[in-house]
């Protein structure tokens, strides 16, 4: 029998979507700082009025939801579900009140790309948005690639044995420490330490290539916090393409590679297990997904002569390939080009690429390469026992930090999200083709929305009709929450409804 | 006591700062031989083809 929500349960959820809503509007008090050092009034205001109704509504829903009932599986799942889509309609005020965006569904659209990490914008002129703006555009990425309920979680809940579920519901299910919330604060720890490193380089390079110190300094930030997060925001419209610098490129590949490693990666190589780099089945397999990758990608160009110099020309295919296959989404190219110049090969291994993505428990989207390793594994597992005698007994291992067992758990849990967001591509590239869009280019965008990257090949736009910019939204919503979690939002709204 | 804690200290920022090394250089070493070898890879059977 399906058992109806009472009160209580609701109360649990509206108490942590509450903690979580009073964490995001205390992170306006950034972009509110940036406002008033630049000296930007109308930003100010925004963001005055914006964290003002963030706060009030998290804290009266933390006052009047407060509940001593312990955290379940179901609440986790719905709190972190619906946290995503709240926090992006909250993120979206500021966005919406500075006149850059057409529209409160164009800010809604950007807003949970920040957030999701994916990186389609629609903002009407990127170049000219005020600092404070842009503050708010990348830092929302840092909040979404660490996980808005994981900073939550560490800054506002007292540990308790509920913290795994909120976590596990935003698509993460690796404990790195024993306690959720030490694994929270290491997480947080290890980004901030990049985040010190990368925005010193990053703002060193761009200087010396002739920025002005503030601005190298500012952008340097950014990309940062958007590369690191596998995001792909820039400030400027032409993505790094604006900036015409080798050694930018060369840093921001090293910055996204280590953003799609595990944190439980992280964690073991900085403790001393170095050996873990090389060992590490995520990391064999991104590698050599890259290398064949690599090989389609130079093989389309040079059949089609698209650039004059070989250097050139894997300079181009490698960036574009790393950053499809990180789920980053930084171009350096328009997106016309892409499509018209690259040829369906290319393309082809980017969309390959792109929805491979990256790390488990990492900031990237996608699949997930752990779990193709998985799958190919059980299939090796599967073809060795057709050889075999049938009384053998088979057992398949697995590196990943530490040796483990295949068992059917483990490849049903990894088949069944693969099978998901191949589900999801090919139904967004319906959507699109209904919509008038040639299917490739629809298949293309697709891809991109739901493994959130956040590349375009130019249907993605302001004009692009409202039906499918919610159907992207949609897509970008649910490929970060590995869909678990909305399914769990669909059985709590099911047992509000149905049960008894 | 505080000699012992002065040298776990000193020994987690050593492996820290190691572990950061190998991180940065490990993964740009792979990738720049993988995108070396595609290369050649493409190169060659491109002329050949």
């Amino acid at each position: 029998m399906l058992i109806k929500p009472r009160l209580e349960d609701h109360k649990i959820v509206g108490f942590y979507l509450g903690t979580v809503l009073v964490g995001l509007g205390a992170a306006m008090g950034i972009p509110l700082l940036t406002a008033l050092c630049f000296r930007e009034w109308n930003p100010l205001l925004d963001y005055s009025l914006s964290g003002a109704i963030t706060l009030s509504l998290g804290f009266a829903l933390r006052l009047s939801c407060f509940t001593k009932k312990e955290i379940g599986w179901l609440h986790g799942l719905t709190v972190a579900a619906l946290s995503w889509l709240v926090a992006a309609l909250m993120a979206a005020l500021p966005l919406y009140f500075s006149g850059g965006f057409g529209s409160y569904l164009d800010a809604l659209f950007e807003a949970m790309n920040a957030l999701a990490t994916a990186g389609f914008s629609l903002v009407r002129d990127l170049d000219h948005l005020a600092v404070a703006h842009n503050m708010w555009r990348h830092l929302l990425m840092l909040l979404g690639g660490q996980g808005i309920v994981v900073i939550a979680l560490s800054m506002l809940v007292r540990a308790g044995a509920g913290g795994f579920k909120l976590y596990a519901g935003e698509g993460r299910d690796e404990r790195i420490l024993p306690n959720i919330l030490h694994t929270a604060r290491f997480i947080c720890l290890i980004s901030s330490l990049f985040l010190v490193l990368g925005t010193a380089v990053l703002a060193l390079i761009l200087w010396s290539e002739g920025l002005p110190p503030v601005k190298a300094l500012l952008h340097g930030l950014w990309l940062f916090m958007a590369g690191f997060h596998t995001g792909g925001f820039t400030p400027q419209t032409q993505s790094i393409l604006y900036y015409h610098s080798w050694r930018l490129e060369l840093a921001l590949l090293g910055l996204i590679i280590l953003g799609i490693f595990n944190f439980h990666l992280h964690y073991a190589v900085l403790s001393g297990d170095k050996k873990e780099l090389r060992r590490n089945i995520e990391l064999n397999i991104f590698f050599l997904s890259v290398l064949l990758g690599a090989f389609l990608v130079f093989w389309a160009l040079i059949q089609r002569q698209v650039y004059p110099g070989l250097l050139a020309m894997f300079r181009k295919g490698s960036f574009l390939l790393i950053s499809a296959h990180t789920s980053t989404g930084y171009t350096t190219l328009y997106p016309a080009q892409l499509f018209r110049e690259w040829g369906q090969l290319a393309l082809l291994a980017l969309m390959t690429a792109m929805s491979l993505g990256g790390s488990v428990c990492s900031t990237a989207g996608g699949i997930k390469i752990l779990r193709l390793g998985l799958i190919g594994k059980a299939l090796r597992q599967d073809v060795q026992r057709l050889l075999l005698p049938d009384n053998a007994v088979l057992a398949e291992k697995y590196h990943h930090i530490k040796d483990a067992f295949l068992n059917d758990k483990i490849v049903r849990g990894a088949a069944l999200i693969t099978l998901l967001y191949l589900a999801v591509f090919l139904l967004g590239a319906v959507a699109g083709v209904c919509y008038g869009y040639p299917f490739f280019a629809a298949l293309f965008e697709s891809i991109s929305a739901t493994s959130n990257t956040g590349l375009s090949c130019g249907i993605i736009n302001p004009a692009l009709p409202a039906g499918l910019k919610i159907i992207y939204l949609l897509q970008i919503w649910a490929g970060r929450l590995e869909f678990i979690a909305i399914f769990g939002l669909l059985a709590y709204g099911w047992s509000c409804w149905r049960g008894k | 006591m505080a000699k012992r804690r002065a040298a776990s200290g000193w020994r987690t920022l050593w492996l820290g700062c190691t572990g950061l090394l190998a991180e940065l250089l490990y993964p740009l070493a792979l990738l720049a031989g993988v995108f070396l070898l595609a290369a050649a890879l493409t190169l060659v059977l491109s002329h050949a083809h």
